[in-house]
């Protein structure tokens, strides 16, 4: 377990150095000059000569590479030019609000997807499996900024079930004292439940939205583990021993498809990632999504740059965990063998 | 070479069969898409211009004179949104097509050449899988400025690294087959043994990955122009459509957004069962 663990942080290590690399060489090489583009609409040369030396744009390109690299090791993302901040400093103070958010959709969509899974797979063939197969063939095709605004329409304009979405609390409404920067939890420290009802009922329906969106890979993966599942011999041998519907369905079923669910909880995180962009916005959520589409409006260079690496980075550990997970849940993996 | 003729001969006929009556969501799917293409092709014809104003008609609800209603600024929603078929459905298609030649063409190589070639390929190709391929379009084209070229670069790189995966496995397990070392002998160069064996012979998967991706890229280039990164107004395209319709939903005017977004709904779908469709047929 140890070597694995070393071969896979090893692995890792490198992916995170080859992303770093290839950041850079986006931001610098690809066709367009970061200065002029920070510079804006009524650039004159001065502006954007000054730009340059502020930035170091004017060294040549290996000491701009060395300099970010030694950035990158001493956690230096940057300056923002909107916030004047460093933007390692940005991310921290907007990343409780995205948290919040992702954790509960992660929540929403480990339910929804291995709910809808595994019933298509114990009714294959059935309707419960159609209405399955449908669910994910539209919910894959769902454009997420279009699902979003149909929900604002029906759900908040004309039926009114949920509040508008103006961000983390209804407007006029101060935030609680920032322990954990979760305001559903920081209210309750505070003492204030009705605080954090309507904490609450803000971050329900962007996580519902952002929930399901993220459910749909899982549904079908699930779907498919669970049917192959119950299909191997093992599964045979149990019916013919008659051991019972619950114990096929749970133990024959979904504990061999656990391995194969779990790894797809690295593409869960994916969708997260992207949704919560999209999401963010629409529903004025102050997180770090809504922090970069401002500043990609808003030409805020290394703001794009220190965001996507730190995605970048923490989507590698993501994947490290699953792929540990995967490791742990299933005891038929020799990894002495696997080397 | 009988065996190849067979397979050649057997299978238009088994995807004829299948589309006749075999698999309802490929089916279902080329029909969409059909009937899409067709109303993008002559609608735009017989519709008015999507891009004439009118003042007194803003934000018109749907009824006999605008089907789909008017927005803002009193242009018809059915004729923009009708023009802005032609564009998303060419994006799309393009952007998949050229992620599928230029990833598939990589993993071709790395797969065949082996060695520093495909650690190389197969590092570069896992840091591309480190972000959504959402993400790495938005990254690229935030480096590059706003330009409908460098979106549709950035989607393409971003949906390129399934293609480089799946075509490098095919490589793998095909230069282990005898004909190449034959090939070799026959005088073939590594080029000519890429692009006249491995990859006609691995390109399959590729392609049926091709039609999933075109609708995959249809969603990141409108939720791009929805970001205001991608098409720029006032051109109809489906994203910035919707984008445009955001502040309308807040007052209860649904019809800006809807319909655009039903419509990239029904492509993306169309392109989903149709992949879908295909893999199951390449599987039996």
């Amino acid at each position: 377990m140890t070597r694995y663990l070393l071969r896979r942080l090893l692995s890792s290590a490198i992916t995170i150095a080859v992303m770093a690399v290839l950041v850079f060489f986006a931001s610098r090489v690809l066709p367009g000059d970061p200065a002029v583009i920070r510079a804006g609409n009524d650039a004159t040369p001065e502006l954007i000569a000054r730009i340059r030396a502020e930035h170091g744009l004017d060294l040549p390109l290996y000491e701009q590479f060395f300099h970010y690299v030694g950035g990158l090791l001493h956690g230096d993302l940057g300056t923002s030019v909107r916030t004047g901040n460093p933007v390692s400093a940005d991310l921290l103070t907007f990343l409780p609000a995205t948290l919040e958010l992702s954790l509960l959709a992660f929540v929403v969509a480990v339910l929804i997807g291995v709910t809808v899974g595994t019933v298509a797979a114990a009714r294959a063939g059935q309707w419960p499996d159609a209405v399955a197969r449908g669910f994910t063939a539209v919910g894959g095709s769902m454009p997420s900024f279009w699902l979003a605004l149909m929900a604002i329409f029906v759900l908040v304009y004309s039926l009114g079930l949920f509040p508008s979405p103006v961000g983390r609390l209804p407007l006029g409404t101060s935030a609680p004292p920032r322990h954990t920067g979760f305001l559903t939890i920081d209210a309750l420290i505070a003492g204030d439940g009705a605080l954090a009802t309507s904490a609450l009922a803000q971050l329900a329906l962007p996580a519902l939205l952002l929930g399901m969106l993220s459910s749909i890979a899982l549904a079908r993966i699930t779907r498919t583990a669970m049917i192959d599942a119950l299909s191997a011999s093992h599964t045979r041998a149990a019916r013919g021993l008659n051991l019972g519907r619950r114990h096929i369905l749970l133990q024959e079923g979904f504990r061999n498809a656990l391995p194969t669910i779990i790894t797809s909880m690295g593409f869960v995180a994916g969708h997260l990632i992207a949704g919560n962009i999209i999401v963010e916005q629409i529903f004025s959520w102050p997180g770090i999504g809504r922090y970069l589409s401002t500043a990609i409006s808003q030409s805020d260079l290394d703001v794009v740059q220190g965001f996507v690496i730190v995605v970048g980075v923490s989507y590698v550990l993501i994947n490290l965990v699953v792929d540990l997970l995967y490791v742990v849940s299933d005891p038929r993996i020799d990894l002495r063998r696997a080397g | 070479m009988t065996t190849a003729r067979m397979l050649a001969s057997a299978r238009p006929r088994r995807l004829a069969r299948l589309c006749g009556r075999g698999d309802l969501g490929l089916r279902l799917g080329l029909l969409l898409l059909a009937v899409l293409v067709l109303i993008g092709l002559v609608g735009p014809l017989l519709l008015p211009d999507p891009n004439a104003t009118a003042a007194g008609q803003s934000l018109l609800p749907p009824g006999p004179d605008h089907l789909f209603g008017t927005d803002r600024y009193g242009r018809d929603l059915l004729a923009r949104t009708v023009a802005a078929i032609r564009l998303d459905l060419v994006l799309g298609i393009g952007v998949a097509v050229a992620a599928m030649l230029l990833g598939s063409l990589l993993g071709a190589v790395a797969g065949y050449l082996g060695g520093i070639v495909d650690e190389v390929v197969m590092r570069f190709t896992d840091a591309l899988l480190a972000f959504p391929g959402f993400v790495l379009a938005l990254m690229v084209v935030a480096f590059t400025g706003n330009s409908l070229v460098f979106m549709a670069v950035g989607v393409t790189i971003g949906s390129m690294p399934h293609f480089i995966r799946l075509s490098r496995a095919r490589a793998l397990s095909e230069r282990e087959l005898d004909y190449i070392p034959a090939s070799k002998l026959a005088g073939s160069g590594s080029g000519g043994i890429i692009f006249g064996h491995i990859m006609p012979n691995t390109i399959g998967a590729p392609l049926i990955q091709t039609t999933v991706t075109a609708g995959w890229a249809i969603l990141d280039i409108a939720a791009l122009s929805f970001l205001g990164v991608g098409v720029q107004p006032p051109t109809a395209e489906w994203g910035t459509m919707i984008s445009e319709g955001y502040s309308e939903i807040l007052t209860g005017k649904w019809w800006p957004a809807f319909f655009p977004g039903l419509f990239m709904l029904i492509a993306v779908l169309a392109f989903q069962l149709i992949g879908d469709g295909l893999s199951k047929w390449k599987n039996s």
